[in-house]
This record gives structure tokens, C-alpha cells and sequence, in this order.
């Protein structure tokens, strides 16, 4: 417990799971006694959420939502890998895939009227929006993983005698596999905020966004701010709930990467 | 107990010059290994394969020399030939047959024993067998995996990661992998560097063991630790820089054939009883007088 504040000490997991507890009690504290009334109070944050689930369908929002992101997730993870694995592999496709990296920069705001024209519902809308807005960051995070492949490691796969394709499998596909799994992980972050602001920016269609946008506007109840702060507060949760099952996953399917750093 | 060398070439190096970006690294390096025989008292030839060690400072060259050697690089000038290891499997031995080093003809052991994380000890070794070119039962590949595992203490260590093994127990995985492969050149990078004492005898009786166990197998060992390369050797070469008449420094490092050590012609070579003699401390306290002189800083 005394290692706590000494320098480039890690502290154990019960530790560190008691600082955190000590870090959410002490928030809770200061959050109900001392800030200004405007900001709404956790009790009256828990009523509006109590409301929000009976009234507005919530869960279900919540649900909804989830799964778009989850869907977009997967179709832009299999079009990023297959663009960075064939810019890895194959010269020609190099380009390409350094191209669709920069396309970070872009904004789709402006592309949005087209997107919806082109797509069917709006459903469908908030998906490819969430595609082209999610792939140059994966592309990006995949292409930089592959790269840090150490040559080394070709070499050790060629003096095993393995053909090109086993190279591929072993070296590109298994060996970078827990790296682009992170990759997802950091980057579904920017897919949840991504996913929220698309359904905040078309509204008929539901999701935990348009109730974020009904409470904040058409629907502000007695307790003034506390119902946007209880939809906040739920993308918050469910977004670090994701991002722990992501881990476990990656833990469960590369149990070796663990043992590394656990040592 | 006497020795002979034959005819038979396993590696051979004639002219060989390596750069990078002008920077010459190696020049006109010249190597011959010949296979040995050793005759014991009864007469009958005893199986031993010839383990010959590359000694040189650091940053001379040697992990150059080594891909050289591996088929992982090609030389700018000259050649590098190994013996076709696939004659060995038609048992086509008795005539000279030198190829190209190419990747995948010898077995190599990096000095960070480099190994495929995400199996397991006897996956790794699966891997190997499956890469020997023999035509095997799934039966026979393990029992051939199961005899390794024993052969290189690592029974209890099977199904473990290679981040849950030592630095010595990953090596020896490292090498029975490659063993498994069936090179007919196994090259060590810097095999007792970061090892403890206990644990660098331990590998030197394993290179001592595989040595006699295999004679059609040579063995390289690439190092700059000589105390304990000499100690499983027959042939020491020295690799190093040299100075002009005008006593500057000739660009790029290569075998000083004049300072060779011939370690089974001294007979001193494959005696583990010898190792903590004075015939051992005085050779290796030669060879470290000369380190000064092969890395470029004295004249002689």
C-alpha cells in the first residue's frame, strides 16, 4: 500500500482495484456537495435514468445501438484488414491503403446528403456512415502494426522452410492478431462517439442518440439538465462495458500475449 | 584419439564482400569447412560432427557474416555454398555437391531466440518435424517430437508458451526445432550471451552432445565469447579488421587464416575434462589479446 505513491511502482490489482473504488466514492462526494446547482446531482441523474428506461425505452435504445456500432465495427475491421494485409503483401496495393489513411482528415459531414440518397433507410444510413467514418482509423492502426513486424521474423519463418502462404499465416495474419484486436479495441471508441453523433444527426430511426437529443431539447423534465447527464452517463457506462469485453475476448483468444506482461 | 579432415566441403566462402550504403562491412572473406572424421582408440570412426567457431569483437561483421551464412542476404561479391542437405535424405553424400545458401538450407538460432509466440513448446517442435522434408505418420511425427522433448530436457516444459519458458529453455526449443528441420548447418548467433554460468554449460554439453550424435551435421557458432566457444569447438577462425603499411585501417572485416586456432590438431578438442585446464585458459587468453588488434585499435 505504501508503494502507492513512490515512483515507477505498479501497484497490485487489489490495490489498484481499491484506488479506483476510492477515485468513483470521492467523485460521488464532491459531485453531490460542491458543485453549482446547475450541474445536475447524481440521485437526481439515477430518478431521470429511472424514467428514461420505463418511458423512453432505454435498454432497447441502448440495444439498438449497440448493435449498429457492433455491425459497422465488424464490416469496417474486414475491409481495413484486407486493405492493409494486401498493402502489406502486395506493392500495388500500397497506395491504396496509405491513401485511405489520410482520409482521417476528412470529413463526412458535408458527404452525409449523398450517403443518404445512396442508401435505402436510415438505418442502413448510420451504418455506412459509421463505415467510412471508422476504416481510415482502423486502415491506419492495422498498417502501423503490420509494419512493426520485426524482419526477423520473416527470417526465422523462412529458415523453417515455410512457404509464402504459411509466412502470411504465421507471421502477418497469427502474429499480428492481438496487436490489430487492440487496434479495434482503441478505435471502437471513436465508432461509439461516431455512431452516437449520426444518430443525433438523423432522428427518425431511434438509438441511444435521438433520445440523447429528445432529452436535451424536446424533453427536459423537472430536474432540469439531470436527463441528457442520465443518457451521458449510460453511453458512458455501456461504451467502458465494451471496451472490458473486448479485453477479456483478447485475453481468452491470445492468453500468451498476457503471460508477457505479466511477467 | 586422432582426427582427419575429408574432402567433403560443407561451407564455403570465397571472396566474399558485403556493404551497406558504401559502408563496406566484410571484404574478401574467405572460408572453407571441411567434414572431420575422429578416430578413437578402437579403431571405429565415432560419430562427430564439426563445430566451428567465428570468434570477432563486436560490431566487426559477424551478424553479417551470419545471414551470409543463413542464405538470408546475398554478398555483393564472391560466394557462399553449403552443402545440399537434401543429398543427405537420398543418402547421396559421397560426392561434392555445393549450392547457393538460400533460406531455409540451414537451421539458425538467434542470440534472442526467436519463436512462434502464440504456440506451444510441442507445436513449435510439430512445426519443425512437419518441415523436415520426411514423409511421416501423424504417429511417427510424435514419437519423433516426444524423443526430442526428452532429448532437450523439455518434457515437463510441452505445453507451455515460449514467455513462459527461461532464456537456456528457449533455446534449446529453438534448437531441437531447428534440429527437427534437418539442416546439415546449424549456425548458433551468440548462444551463451546472457546466460548464467550453470546455464552456459548447459549449452555447451548440448552442442557437445548434438555434435556427437549427428556427424553429418556442422555446426557454426558465431561469438564473440571465447572461454566457452573454444570449449565446444574443433576449429577456431578469427574474424576481424587489419591495418595497411601506412598502418590505417583497411574498410571491412575478414578471416585472419593466419591466427586460426586448430583446436582437434592441438588435441584439445572434445575433451569437457580439459575445460577447466590450463591448456584452455592459456588458448583463450591468446585469442583475447588479440581482440584489441582484430577490432582496429592496436597494430599488433
Amino acid at each position: 500500500m505504501d508503494k502507492i505513491f513512490s515512483l515507477f511502482d505498479k501497484p497490485s490489482k487489489p490495490v489498484y482495484s481499491l484506488l479506483i473504488m476510492f477515485l468513483v466514492i470521492i467523485s460521488f462526494v464532491l459531485w453531490q456537495f460542491t458543485t453549482p446547482s446547475i450541474i445536475p446531482k447524481p440521485v437526481k441523474i439515477l430518478e431521470e435514468l429511472k424514467w428514461l428506461i420505463i418511458h423512453k425505452s432505454l435498454i432497447y435504445e441502448l440495444i439498438s445501438t449497440t448493435i449498429t456500432c457492433f455491425k459497422a465495427i465488424f464490416y469496417s475491421s474486414l475491409i481495413a484488414l484486407s486493405l492493409s494485409y494486401l498493402g502489406i503483401v502486395i506493392s500495388f496495393f500500397r497506395p491504396i491503403s496509405f491513401f485511405v489513411t489520410k482520409m482521417r482528415f476528412w470529413t463526412l459531414m458535408g458527404f452525409s446528403a449523398i450517403i443518404l440518397f445512396l442508401t435505402p433507410d436510415t438505418n442502413s444510413f448510420k451504418t455506412v456512415m459509421l463505415i467510412f467514418g471508422i476504416t481510415p482509423f482502423l486502415v491506419t492502426g492495422f498498417n502501423a502494426s503490420l509494419e512493426s513486424i520485426e524482419n526477423s521474423w520473416y527470417h526465422y519463418a523462412q529458415t523453417l522452410k515455410l512457404s509464402k502462404l504459411e509466412i502470411f499465416w504465421n507471421v502477418v495474419i497469427r502474429k499480428s492478431a492481438p496487436e490489430l484486436l487492440s487496434v479495434i479495441r482503441q478505435n471502437f471508441a471513436i465508432a461509439w462517439i461516431m455512431i452516437i453523433a449520426a444518430e443525433v444527426a438523423v432522428r427518425d430511426q431511434g438509438g441511444i442518440g435521438q433520445v440523447l437529443y429528445d432529452s436535451s431539447t424536446r424533453f427536459i423534465g423537472p430536474n432540469g439538465y439531470a436527463r441528457p447527464f442520465a443518457v451521458q452517463l449510460i453511453i458512458l457506462l455501456m461504451g467502458i462495458n465494451i471496451d472490458y469485453l473486448l479485453m477479456l475476448i483478447r485475453r481468452k483468444l491470445f492468453p500468451y500475449v498476457y503471460l508477457k506482461t505479466d511477467k | 584419439m586422432g582426427y582427419m579432415k575429408t574432402n567433403q566441403i560443407l561451407v564455403s566462402l570465397k571472396g566474399v564482400q558485403k556493404s551497406y550504403d558504401d559502408h563496406v562491412i566484410l571484404r574478401e572473406l574467405n572460408l572453407e569447412v571441411r567434414d572431420i572424421r575422429r578416430d578413437d582408440n578402437d579403431n571405429r570412426n565415432t560419430q562427430q560432427a564439426q563445430v566451428v567457431s567465428i570468434l570477432g569483437p563486436s560490431g566487426i561483421g559477424k551478424t553479417t557474416l551470419f545471414r551470409l551464412l543463413a542464405g538470408l542476404e546475398k554478398p555483393d561479391k564472391g560466394t557462399v555454398l553449403i552443402n545440399d542437405p537434401y543429398r543427405l535424405l537420398t543418402n547421396e553424400t559421397t560426392d561434392q555437391h555445393l549450392i547457393p545458401a538460400r533460406a531455409g538450407l540451414s537451421g539458425v538460432v538467434y542470440q534472442d531466440y526467436i519463436l512462434f509466440e502464440f504456440l506451444k513448446v510441442r507445436q513449435l517442435l510439430m512445426l519443425g518435424a512437419k518441415q523436415s522434408g520426411e514423409i511421416m505418420s501423424q504417429e511417427d511425427t510424435n514419437r519423433l517430437v516426444n524423443e526430442y522433448l526428452e532429448k532437450f530436457q523439455l518434457t515437463e516444459h510441452a505445453d507451455k508458451f515460449p514467455a513462459m519458458l527461461s532464456g537456456g529453455q528457449k533455446q534449446r526449443v529453438a534448437i531441437a526445432q531447428q534440429m527437427l528441420c534437418k539442416p546439415q548447418l546449424l549456425l548458433l548467433d551468440e548462444p551463451f550471451s546472457g546466460l548464467d554460468p550453470v546455464t552456459k554449460k548447459d549449452v555447451m554439453n548440448l552442442i557437445c552432445e548434438i555434435s556427437h550424435t549427428n556427424e553429418y551435421l556442422s555446426i557454426v557458432i558465431i561469438s564473440h565469447d571465447i572461454s566457452s566457444a573454444i570449449k565446444v569447438s574443433d576449429t577456431i577462425y578469427l574474424i576481424g579488421r587489419a591495418r595497411n603499411t601506412e598502418h590505417k585501417i583497411i574498410p571491412g572485416a575478414y578471416i585472419h587464416h593466419d591466427r586460426t586456432v586448430d583446436l582437434a590438431k592441438m588435441g584439445v578438442a572434445w575433451k569437457p575434462e580439459l575445460w577447466d585446464g590450463n591448456e584452455f585458459f592459456e588458448i583463450t587468453a591468446k585469442i583475447e589479446n588479440l581482440f584489441p588488434y582484430l577490432s582496429g585499435l592496436s597494430d599488433d
